[in-house]
C-alpha cells in the first residue's frame, strides 16, 4: 500500500507541475499590463508543441541611442535586460528606452542577444504564437503585410504573458479557460 | 503455446515414422501414451490457437478502440474548451499513473514498469500540450528541465526501472540542449547531480539498463564540456587511457565479484565503444591533433592514472580466469597513451582502431560475452570501412588498402576459429 502511495503522490507531483505552469500564466494574465507592440513572423512547426507562428516583436531590434539609455557599458550578451515602453499614438506601444535592471514604469524583459552598430538585438520570451497549421499560415500572411499586433500582459518584473494578437485592426483575445 | 507445438510435430513425426516402418506399432503407441495420447495433443493444440486467436481478438479491438478515442480527441481538439482540454490531459496522466498504482498493487511488475514509463513520458507530453493550449511561452531547454526532474523523482519514488532509464535519457537531452551554454555552471552540476543520484537508484534497484544509459549520459557530459572548455590535450589523454583503465576494472569484477550486479559485461563494452569513437577521432584528426601537440610537450604522464587502474585491476585478479586479458587491457592503455600523447600520425591509431575489436571479439568468444563478442565483430567492420573511406586516394591507395584488409580479414578469421569460440 505504501508503493501505492507513493506512486500516487508522484501523480499529483507531476500534475501539480503541470497546473502551476498552468496558473502562473493564468495570474499574469489576469493582473498584468497591458501592452500592444507589433510583430513579425517566419516559419511554423515544433517537434513537441505542433503548429505556431514564430512571432519576432518590433522591439527586438532597438537603437542604442534613444533616450533613458544605460549609464555605462552594456551588459554582457545573454545577460538579462529591460526594454522600457510607452504607448504611441495608434495605440501600438513604443521603446523608449532600455535598462539593465528592473526600471520603474512599464517595460518588458528580455535577454541581450548582441550589439552591431547602433543596434541591440534583444530575444524575449513571447516568441510563439500556438495554432492550427490553418489559422498559423493565416496569422502568417497577415504578418506578412505588418498588419498584426500582439497584446501582451506584463507583470512588475517585466515577465510577459501572451493575451491575444491583432489581425488587421481586429482584437483575438484568448480565453483562458 | 511452444510446447504443445513441439507436440504436434512430434505427433505428427512418429506417424511419419510408423507409416514408413521405421518405429514399431508398440513403441509408437508407448510414446503416444507419453506425450499424452495422440489426439490430446492437437486437441490442445486447438484450444490453445483458438485461446490465441481470442487474444489477438481482444488486443486488435483494444488497439482499435484506442486509435479511435484518440482521432475522435483530436479531430475535436481545436473545439473543446481549453479546461476541457487541461482535464482531458490531466485525466490521461492519471489514467497511466493509476494503472501503475493498480499494477502494482497486484504485483504485475512488467505491466507495472510499462505503464510507469508510459506515465512519464505522458507527463512531458502533458507539460508540451499545456504550453500549447494557454500559449505559455518558454525555451524547449526549461521544459527539458521540468520533465526530466519529475521523472527522476517519479522514477525514484514509485521504483520504477523504465521509468529511471527515461529520466536518465531526459538528463542528457536537457545538457544537449544547452551545449552553448559557456564553460562549467549550475547546469553541469545539477547535470551531474541527476545522473549520480540516477546511478544510486540504478545500483540500488539493479536496473542494468538505466545504469549503462547514466554511463553514456556521462559520456555525453564529457564530451560536451571538453567541446565547450577548449580543454588541454593532457585532459584527452587521461580520458582516452582511463576508458581501458576503466575496462580493466569492469572485467575484474565481472569475473570476481561483481560489484555492478552482472552490468560489467555491457559496461566494458560501453567503454570499449567509447575508447573505439575516440581513437577513431584522432585518426580522423590526426594531423590537426598533432600539430597541437606540438606545442604540448610531457604528456605522456597523464596516461598514468589509467595505468594505474589497469595495473589494480590485474593485480587483483592475477590468480582469476581473465588474467590474460587484464594484461591485454594493460597493453592497450599504454598503447593508447602512446598514441595520444604522442604526434604518431594516422596509422598506428589505425592500428588500434582495428586491435581494440578483434581484443572485444576474442574476449566476448573466450568468455562467452555474446554482446561484447558482436559489438567487436561491429566495430571491426567499421573500422574496415572508415580506414578505407580515408585511404582512397591516398598514398596508401586503394589497391593496397585492399590488401591489408584482406591479410587482416585472413588473420581475424584464423583467430576467430582459434580464439572466438573459446
Amino acid at each position: 500500500m505504501m508503493r501505492v502511495a507513493l506512486i500516487l503522490l508522484v501523480a499529483l507531483l507531476h500534475s501539480a507541475v503541470v497546473l502551476w505552469g498552468v496558473l502562473d500564466h493564468a495570474r499574469l494574465i489576469r493582473s498584468g499590463t497591458e501592452v500592444v507592440l507589433k510583430a513579425t513572423a517566419v516559419d511554423p512547426r515544433d517537434l513537441l508543441r505542433g503548429h505556431y507562428a514564430t512571432l519576432r516583436l518590433a522591439i527586438s531590434e532597438v537603437p542604442r541611442g534613444l533616450p533613458g539609455m544605460l549609464p555605462g557599458a552594456l551588459p554582457l550578451a545573454g545577460s538579462p535586460i529591460w526594454v522600457i515602453l510607452a504607448p504611441g499614438a495608434d495605440g501600438v506601444w513604443q521603446a523608449t528606452g532600455i535598462a539593465a535592471a528592473d526600471p520603474d514604469g512599464v517595460a518588458i524583459r528580455g535577454q541581450l542577444l548582441s550589439e552591431y552598430g547602433d543596434t541591440l538585438s534583444i530575444e524575449f520570451d513571447i516568441a510563439r504564437y500556438y495554432a492550427p497549421r490553418d489559422r498559423a499560415l493565416v496569422l502568417e500572411d497577415a504578418m506578412r503585410r505588418d498588419s498584426v499586433a500582439v497584446i501582451l500582459a506584463l507583470g512588475p518584473d517585466g515577465q510577459a504573458a501572451l493575451r491575444g494578437v491583432v489581425i488587421d485592426g481586429v482584437r483575438h483575445m484568448e480565453t483562458l479557460f | 503455446m511452444k510446447f504443445a507445438v513441439r507436440r504436434d510435430h512430434l505427433a505428427r513425426a512418429l506417424d511419419d515414422w510408423q507409416a514408413r516402418g521405421l518405429l514399431a506399432s508398440d513403441v509408437a503407441d508407448r510414446l503416444r501414451a507419453d506425450l499424452g495420447s495422440a489426439n490430446s495433443g492437437s486437441a490442445e493444440l486447438a484450444a490453445a490457437s483458438e485461446t490465441n486467436f481470442a487474444r489477438f481478438a481482444l488486443m486488435a479491438g483494444a488497439v482499435c478502440l484506442g486509435l479511435g478515442a484518440i482521432s475522435f480527441v483530436a479531430a475535436n481538439w481545436d473545439v473543446m474548451a481549453r479546461g476541457v482540454r487541461l482535464i482531458l490531459v490531466l485525466g490521461v496522466l492519471w489514467l497511466a499513473w493509476g494503472g501503475a498504482g493498480l499494477a502494482a498493487w497486484r504485483g504485475w511488475s512488467t505491466r507495472f514498469e510499462a505503464l510507469a514509463m508510459l506515465a512519464t513520458l505522458l507527463f512531458g507530453a502533458a507539460m508540451a500540450l499545456v504550453s500549447q493550449i494557454f500559449q505559455i511561452q518558454g525555451e524547449i531547454d526549461a521544459l527539458l528541465f521540468l520533465w526530466a526532474a519529475g521523472a527522476l523523482t517519479g522514477a525514484l519514488l514509485a521504483r520504477a526501472r523504465g521509468a529511471l532509464a527515461v529520466a536518465v535519457l531526459l538528463i542528457a537531452a536537457w545538457d544537449i540542449s544547452g551545449f552553448d551554454r559557456g564553460g562549467l555552471d549550475a547546469q553541469d552540476a545539477l547535470v551531474l547531480g541527476g545522473l549520480a543520484v540516477a546511478a544510486c537508484g540504478a545500483w540500488a534497484w539493479r536496473a542494468g539498463f538505466a545504469g549503462r544509459l547514466v554511463l553514456v549520459g556521462l559520456f555525453v557530459w564529457a564530451i560536451g564540456v571538453l567541446l565547450r572548455l577548449d580543454v588541454s590535450p593532457a585532459a584527452v589523454v587521461l580520458g582516452m587511457t582511463l576508458l581501458p583503465g576503466a575496462g580493466a576494472v569492469l572485467l575484474w569484477s565481472w569475473a570476481g565479484p561483481r560489484h555492478l550486479h552482472g552490468v560489467e559485461a555491457e559496461a566494458l563494452g560501453e567503454a570499449l565503444a567509447v575508447l573505439w569513437i575516440g581513437l577513431l577521432a584522432l585518426f580522423l584528426l590526426a594531423a590537426e591533433w598533432d600539430y597541437g601537440l606540438g606545442e604540448a610537450r610531457g604528456l605522456l604522464p597523464a596516461a598514468l592514472p589509467g595505468m594505474a587502474l589497469a595495473t589494480v585491476a590485474l593485480w587483483l585478479g592475477r590468480d582469476g580466469p581473465v588474467r590474460y586479458d587484464l594484461w591485454v587491457a594493460l597493453v592497450v592503455v599504454v598503447l593508447t597513451g602512446l598514441v595520444t600523447a604522442l604526434p604518431a600520425g594516422p596509422w598506428p591509431r589505425a592500428a588500434l582502431i582495428l586491435a581494440v575489436p578483434v581484443w572485444a571479439v576474442r574476449m566476448g568468444g573466450r568468455h562467452g560475452l555474446t554482446g561484447l563478442r558482436r559489438l567487436g565483430m561491429l566495430g571491426f567492420g567499421a573500422a574496415l570501412l572508415m580506414i578505407y573511406l580515408q585511404t582512397v586516394g591516398s598514398l596508401l591507395g586503394t589497391a593496397g588498402f585492399y590488401a591489408g584488409a584482406g591479410a587482416l580479414l585472413i588473420a581475424a578469421a584464423w583467430g576467430w576459429r582459434r580464439w572466438g569460440r573459446g
